[in-house]
């Protein structure tokens, strides 16, 4: 494990809806495993000024990602609906632990 | 007074039950006449929320039976709340984050959002609601007065 905290980069549609909560249930869990993350909230319209690959190591989004980012995507609508959301939150865990 | 503010206006009148066929354009702009005349959105908000969700779709497959949450930028909305639209004929709406996968949505929870809400978070309360079918079919079957019970229970709550 890296010392540096992984970053990480939550998109929806306006930035401040759906992201809000997958920002929470990600941090959350996260923390329960000790896992410090440094994390930044975006609307998918911002997304190619703000997702750079030498500084976001994960985008978590509900939205679909319509640009070629070369940054891990980790779709996240499971974390609104809560059916699947271990599943996905797990995923997550993997690219930042 | 600022605190006020940061309230989550949710009112009886914010409930709609639509016992017809209907569409999303209607289920929408027949919840926004509401907030509009109360002063909690701006004239566009109708507009805005139709078309963004053709760009970002809201359905969600939640159990036993789809849910939608449209909502907009909050530069259309002046106060945050709640609409509510009871659909007794389901529409079909694009699940959110997938490119045409539709479910039928009986339960529209229109959100009007300002910038607070990224504190507030209230769909996260909201989520307590869909991820509790029961919840969710007790709102689809119970009059205005309980559904108002249900709903302000989990958005008055402190996390």
């Amino acid at each position: 494990m890296s010392n540096k905290k992984k970053n990480i980069l939550f998109v929806c549609a306006t930035g401040i809806a759906t992201s809000t909560v997958a920002t929470e249930k990600t941090l959350e869990y996260l923390k329960d495993k000790g896992v410090e993350v440094t994390y930044t909230q975006t609307n998918v319209a911002s997304l190619p000024e703000v997702a750079d690959p030498k500084t976001v190591d994960l985008i978590v989004a509900t939205t679909q990602v319509p640009f070629d980012l070369d940054i891990p995507v980790v779709h996240a609508l499971s974390l609104i609906t809560g059916i699947g959301a271990d599943k996905t939150l797990a995923e997550i865990y993997d690219y930042v632990k | 007074m600022a605190v006020n503010d940061n309230k989550i206006r949710f009112e009886k009148d914010q409930i709609v039950t639509f016992n017809e066929k209907t569409n999303f354009d209607n289920v929408i702009n027949t919840l926004a006449k509401v907030l509009i005349k109360k002063d909690l959105v701006k004239p566009e908000y109708p507009q805005q929320v139709i078309l963004r969700e053709q760009k970002f779709p809201t359905g969600l497959p939640t159990n036993p039976f789809g849910v939608s949450i449209p909502h907009t930028d909050a530069k259309w909305t002046k106060h945050n709340a709640i609409a509510i639209g009871i659909l007794k004929s389901p529409i079909e709406q694009v699940v959110m984050g997938s490119d045409e996968t539709k479910i039928g949505v009986e339960i529209v929870f229109m959100l009007a959002l300002d910038k607070s809400n990224k504190q507030l978070n209230i769909l996260s309360k909201l989520m307590k609601i869909f991820q509790a079918p029961e919840s969710l079919v007790k709102i689809r079957n119970s009059s205005k007065d309980e559904i108002l019970k249900i709903v302000n229970k989990v958005i008055l709550e402190e996390k």
